[in-house]
């Protein structure tokens, strides 16, 4: 930027402090300045993944005649194991730092995340090598982020489908610095256009950029706005990049939508920049398999983003990531309350459900004990119920969030759902746009809020985007930031499908045995009485405490061997399969 | 005995099509009540009468003419259409001592969708015809006496119901006077006078009449004549055997009084009806047909605008009951249309004659709009004096209109200047001012204006208002409301600040509190303060902790001086216009035992204030009960509380029912309920009961704007402010 910007800077915000409360994804309550007219102050750091790039020479002409202050800016080319290493060409910007991505893996994701751990900029801003910028590409998205910190900027872009070869950095950087990047690329004689056989013309939209429009600017796309985060040109603060755990560099496509989908959940909003222009240059993977692309990156999003439940069929399976986490914590509440509601969860009609029973499993001793008269046996019961159930976590305490699942359902031991119960808050929630739905079930005599028993379903973005406020601005609770940026509802528990353990089997539909098992239920009973003491002989028995032992032992071998991951354990770094 | 059957009607000027309906097949001699002297007499004796009314708003207004009415031996009353709301006009006897001769009593219809009626009533003698009238009426309005409005007025010259519609305590006057005697007394405390250019000096006695302009009306013309076949035989006509319209089952939904009006007007067909447009209008047709809108001549000056030039509002018939409060019908528009007027979205809803009287059924139609808009920013014709001139008559009539749709809390939107403030009165005008369409779709808004607008409409334009203030005008004082004596009892030293201060902040009728200590002292350091600080009157009773809570309330009962009784919560919270409208309420319904439905709830344990879906400005058997207000009578009628320790409310509801009273609900925005933690309560619903189904939710305590919170603390308790 050449002197300093004109001081007209009123709507430009201090970068810390009390942040805006944008609901859902609706940013209008944020008004960036008119580019040019204000003083930035903030530092970024532009990424540049590059694994073989003849564009990047143009690429780096571009950024060198940014608008945004040079000394604010740094650029990080990242050589993703091209042969022979990239070497920076003649015209880049000031701060230009050539890196080579880390060691022990490969693609634009580990690319990008090594850059970004080098990166010293409070800005991350990706930038994919066939682009060419205009001159306020990175002003038009910096401004954003002056006004607050949970942004995701995406910039807009059209693809160029052919351009001189000739065309050299040079040119770029006149052209850029002029404003006059548009001529560059619209000269494509129209011949070319119709040798290629097409009649489109050579600069055409993007995809995104219909969706962008329909929802004016994706201040109403709510919690769909991250499916067109598309890394190519997009922004985020170091800070929110880190918070939502990085990029994911098990994956080497669809990277961009699944860091988009965590941004989401971490409670993110997406800010689509018509004023942050570029030009791609080529078509995209996408644009010339896109089959082929389609048919790869599912598989890999099915398991990672469960909030596109079309691509989760049939529905009675696992995936990596849950679309719910049940929490229930089991506190002093019988073995038999427990299980009724756990088993209710697993019978639900959401299948992709991960259930953490919180409890003091650490707690039981395999000392010799009466094993009828132990004050732990019901914990012990339900230890051994759901040890092998791979959708239960016997989990110690809760972790804060159910992050990355987009939901968290919070129910007290005792009550049990309706088959459809989550399905139907689940569409509640997402209809209106909660952030927290509670259920009240019950009323102690207890004073306070305590005394209301409920059960709550919890969105993970809500929560998210409510802890980056109250980080940032102190002051109201938690609950309370949710209100305000996506809203919050009690509702009755049995209206909405969860039912007190007694009165859920009384409304067990009859079956047509009802009565023949009725008849024979005192030879059962009889019966039961004799197995029981039987179970109790057998419990004594060494053989029995062995047994118990190897299962503990082998689960946690499992959880070493990283096959049983646990919910939190994300692969980064090393881990990458494959 | 003159053997002829006689008719009349009244309201009929904007549906021809309906009355000509009704009259087909009678042979009578018809009588229009609306454009007749107040002194006229139809005949002396007949021996049948029929009445036709379009609705019970019209047939209240019949009720003043009652004295033009002959003698008959069998009165026919019929009413086209009314709203589901109101009663079956069966009549209620008074203590005159024709009743004894009452020989049969036969009513028919109330089928929907019009809920038309027919009314028989067959006397062993003749009897006044008008006096039958008032026993139908009081049926119709669901009570077994009428309350009278003060003062006692003498009517002179045509129309002049429009004052005093339901009055049956007026005394028709000649136009030029003087007031007739009645027994040794004069007639009226006031006389009002329809005038016209052409009326004469007033020669009576005693102080001058209050004139007000004629209500303008469309000519006969517009009245379909009956088949002059069937006229013809007029004379021919037998005794009690006379063909009678009847109320087939084929009558209601014929009636056009189902969906929408009258099909068998259409004013854009007969711009003759404009007389500023064609003044030889009626040229050519028989005497007495077609002369336009009649009204006194462009001489005419009211001299400067006031509200009172426009003929009141009958709160009785035009008012909140039946209010729906969904925001999410169409906008219509009220027009000018040939001297009177349209309400239409689209299609036509309502179609108001030129005196800009709306009806009870008029209202009904208008309830699933989510408003009316009018333009009130051109002004009507003013003379240089600053009245209205003669050609300018319209413009009394659509304040009028839009006076009512105010009264009947029908959210009108509207900016008035010059002029129009003048006739509707500023404050009503500042209302209408403040608020636009946008807010409409805002359920909770459009409702809080709705009740702004009922409570200044009411008050100013209501028949109660206007002779208040004709009557001050004139050094007559007319007695007000009385006394308010809430009864308010607790078991909480801590809540007595809390709830004296919801007492403390009533606008409007006198309140006395009777405040019960129920197991606690009056030198108790939180009480000795509240009481000190409370600024109205108040009675302090200390009751035995061990007295039941139903007798503790009678015990208050006793010592409560006011006309009315009250019964408030000490936890609840209350909004300063709470008692007003509850006494507004009263009036227009007219009901024993009025309340608030408890549709704000705050769920004080979890933090979240809940509206609930409930049915208000209705007749029902369900208030809340720290919402109960009574008059002394019907308090004492039903034997006040029940001497229990809880449910007292819900009991003194059946009582009052049971002693054949109604009870009203009417709208729930002054008022918020806390529901506390299960212990702290004799009874209450499960918390879950208030999250099954609800209209809204907040999160937090929230009171709409007319609880005027602000300057309240939120949770009450134990704040010494």
């Amino acid at each position: 930027m050449k002197g300093p910007m004109n001081m007209h800077d009123s709507r430009a915000r201090p970068v810390r402090g009390a942040q805006p409360l944008i609901r859902l994804n609706d940013f209008g309550v944020v008004t960036p300045p008119v580019l040019g007219a204000w003083t930035p102050s903030r530092t970024v750091s532009v990424v540049v993944p590059v694994h073989r790039s003849r564009t990047l020479p143009l690429t780096l002409a571009s950024l060198a005649a940014q608008s945004y202050p040079s000394h604010l800016m740094e650029v990080v080319v990242v050589d993703d194991g091209a042969e022979p290493p990239l070497p920076l060409p003649e015209i880049v910007p000031e701060r230009t730092r050539l890196v080579r991505s880390r060691p022990g893996g490969w693609g634009r994701a580990w690319a990008c995340q090594s850059g970004a751990d080098v990166a010293e900029g409070e800005v991350i801003h990706w930038l994919d090598a066939d682009m060419v910028l205009f001159r306020e590409q990175v002003e038009a998205q910096m401004r954003w982020h002056h006004l607050a910190d949970y942004l995701t900027v995406l910039g807009t872009f059209k693809m160029v489908a052919t351009w001189d070869p000739g065309l050299t950095p040079a040119e770029v950087h006149a052209a850029v610095s002029a404003g006059t990047t548009e001529k560059l690329f619209e000269d494509a004689s129209p011949e070319d256009a119709g040798d290629t056989g097409g009649a489109e013309s050579n600069v055409t939209d993007t995809w995104t950029s219909e969706y962008i429009e329909r929802t004016a600017g994706l201040r109403e796309a709510r919690f769909e706005a991250f499916k067109v985060h598309v890394g190519a040109s997009a922004s985020l603060p170091a800070s929110l990049l880190r918070r939502a755990g990085g990029m994911d560099t098990s994956l080497v496509l669809a990277e961009d939508t699944e860091l988009g989908y965590r941004l989401a959940q971490a409670g993110a909003v997406f800010v689509a920049d018509r004023e942050s222009r570029s030009r791609h240059l080529g078509a995209s993977t996408v644009m010339r398999r896109e089959q082929e692309v389609k048919r790869h990156n599912w598989v890999f999003l099915a398991n990672r983003v469960p909030t596109f439940r079309w691509l989760r069929k049939p529905p009675v399976r696992q995936w990596a990531v849950p679309y719910v986490e049940v929490v229930v914590e089991v506190g002093d509440a019988s073995y038999e309350q427990v299980r009724a509601t756990v088993d209710g969860f697993l019978r639900g009609s959401v299948a992709d459900v991960r259930i953490a029973v919180a409890g003091p499993w650490s707690a039981l001793r395999d000392g010799r004990r009466a094993p009828l008269d132990d004050p732990t046996v019901d914990l012990r019961l339900v230890h051994e119920l759901y040890t092998h159930e791979r959708r239960v976590e016997l989990v110690e305490s809760v972790a804060e969030s159910a992050f990355p699942a987009p939901f968290r359902f919070a129910c007290p031991p005792g009550w049990v759902p309706a088959a459809d119960c989550l399905t139907r808050l689940v569409r509640l929630a997402d209809d209106n746009g909660y952030g927290l739905v509670s259920l009240a079930l019950a009323e102690r005599s207890d004073t306070g809020a305590g005394g209301v028993v409920a059960a709550r379903l919890e969105r993970t973005a809500a929560f998210g985007r409510a802890g980056l406020l109250a980080e940032r601005g102190g002051g109201p609770e938690l609950e309370d930031l949710v209100e305000a940026t996506f809203g919050t509802q009690w509702l009755d528990g049995e209206t909405w499908g969860l039912l007190p353990m007694e009165r859920a089997e009384e409304k067990k539909p009859a079956k047509a045995s009802a009565k023949a098992s009725a008849k024979t239920s005192a030879k059962a009973k009889r019966r039961k009485r004799k197995r029981t003491r039987l179970r109790a002989v057998l419990a004594r028995t060494p053989a029995r405490g062995l047994y118990r032992f190897l299962s503990r032992a082998a689960r946690r071998a499992l959880t070493v061997a990283g096959i049983r991951r646990s919910r939190h354990s994300r692969s980064r770094g090393g881990s990458r399969p494959g | 005995m003159n053997r002829e059957v006689l008719g009349c009607h009244i309201g009929f000027e904007e549906s021809p099509a309906v009355l000509a309906r009704l009259r087909d097949g009678t042979d009578a001699t018809w009588t229009d009540l609306d454009a007749v002297p107040a002194d006229h007499v139809i005949a002396e004796e007949s021996e049948r009468f029929l009445l036709l009314a379009r609705t019970p708003a019209d047939l209240r207004r019949a009720v003043p003419y009652g004295g033009m009415l002959p003698r008959v031996r069998t009165l026919t009353v019929m009413v086209a259409e009314t709203p589901p709301w109101r009663a079956a006009p069966v009549p209620v006897p008074d203590g005159a001592a024709f009743w004894r001769a009452l020989r049969e009593v036969h009513v028919s219809g109330g089928r929907p969708p019009a809920w038309a009626w027919r009314v028989e009533v067959t006397f062993g003698r003749a009897v006044p015809a008008g006096e039958v009238l008032r026993a139908v009426t009081r049926g119709l309005g669901g009570t077994a006496r009428e309350r009278l409005h003060g003062p006692v007025v003498a009517l002179a010259g045509t129309g002049t119901a429009h004052w005093r519609p339901g009055d049956p305590n007026v005394t028709p006057t000649p136009l030029s006077g003087p007031v007739p005697a009645r027994r040794d007394a004069s007639g009226g405390d006031l006389c009002l006078r329809a005038a016209s250019s052409g009326t004469p000096d007033w020669l009576g006695e005693g102080p001058a009449p209050i004139d007000r302009r004629e209500p303008a009306r469309r000519a006969a013309s517009r009245l379909v004549p009956a088949r002059p076949a069937l006229l013809a035989q007029a004379n021919l006509v037998p005794g009690p055997v006379a063909p009678v319209p009847d109320l087939g089952p084929d009558l209601g939904p014929g009636l056009g009084s189902g969906p929408g009006p009258d099909p068998g007007l259409d004013p854009g067909l007969d711009p003759g009806l404009d007389p500023g447009l064609d003044p030889g209008f009626g040229q050519g047709l028989e005497p007495g047909f077609g002369s336009g809108v009649r009204g006194p001549g462009p001489a005419t000056v009211l001299g400067p605008l006031t509200p009172d030039l426009l003929a009141p509002i009958d709160e009785r018939s035009v008012c909140p009951i039946g209010f729906l409060p969904a925001a999410d019908g169409p906008v219509a528009e009220l027009t000018a249309r040939s001297g009177a007027y349209e309400i239409a979205a689209g299609d036509v809803v309502v179609r108001v004659p030129p005196s800009g009287a709306l009806t009870d059924t008029d209202v009904s139609r208008l309830r699933g709009l989510a408003g009316v808009t009018v333009d009130l920013t051109v002004d009507p014709t003013v003379d240089p004096t600053g009245g209205l001139t003669g050609s300018a008559a319209e413009a009394l009539g659509l304040a009028r209109t839009v006076c009512g749709l105010a009264a009947a809390g029908v959210p009108v939107v509207a900016t008035p200047t010059g002029a129009w403030r003048d006739l509707l009165g500023a404050e009503l005008a500042d209302l209408l001012d403040g608020f636009s369409v946008s807010r409409l779709t805002d359920a909770l808004d459009r409702e809080q204006y709705s009740v702004r607008l009922r409570r200044l409409a009411l008050d100013l334009h209501g028949v109660e208002g206007r002779w208040r203030s004709l009557a001050a005008a004139r050094g007559l004082r007319v007695p007000g409301p009385g006394t308010v004596s809430v009864l308010l009892c607790t078991r909480r030293p801590d809540m007595v600040g809390f709830a004296l201060r919801q007492a403390g902040r009533q606008r409007g009728p006198e309140v006395e509190v009777v405040l019960t200590l129920h197991g606690f002292r009056a030198d108790h350091p939180d009480v000795a303060a509240a009481v000190a600080a409370h600024k109205g009157t108040i009675t302090v009773i200390e009751a035995d902790a061990r007295m039941v809570f139903g007798e503790a309330l009678n015990q208050a009962a006793e010592r409560a001086s006011g006309a009315w009784l009250t019964k408030m919560d000490d936890d609840d919270w209350y909004g300063p216009g709470h008692l007003s409208d509850l006494l507004l309420a009263q009036r227009y319904s007219g009901a024993d035992l009025v309340g608030s439905a408890p549709e704000f709830v705050y769920l004080e344990r979890i933090g979240v204030t809940v509206r609930r879906d409930m049915a208000t400005e209705l007749y029902t058997g369900v208030v809340a009960g720290g919402t109960m207000l009574l008059s002394r009578a019907a308090f004492d009628n039903a034997g006040g509380f029940r001497p229990i320790p809880r449910t007292v409310d819900g009991q003194l509801l059946q009582s009052v029912t049971a002693a054949g009273g109604r009870v009203y609900r009417t709208h729930g925005l002054n008022y918020i309920l806390r529901r506390r933690e299960a212990s702290g309560h004799t009874w209450q619903e499960p918390i879950n009961a208030f999250l099954r189904s609800f209209r809204r939710q907040w999160r937090g305590f929230h009171a709409n704007p007319l609880m005027e919170t602000e300057a309240l603390s939120t949770t009450g308790e134990r704040d010494k402010a």
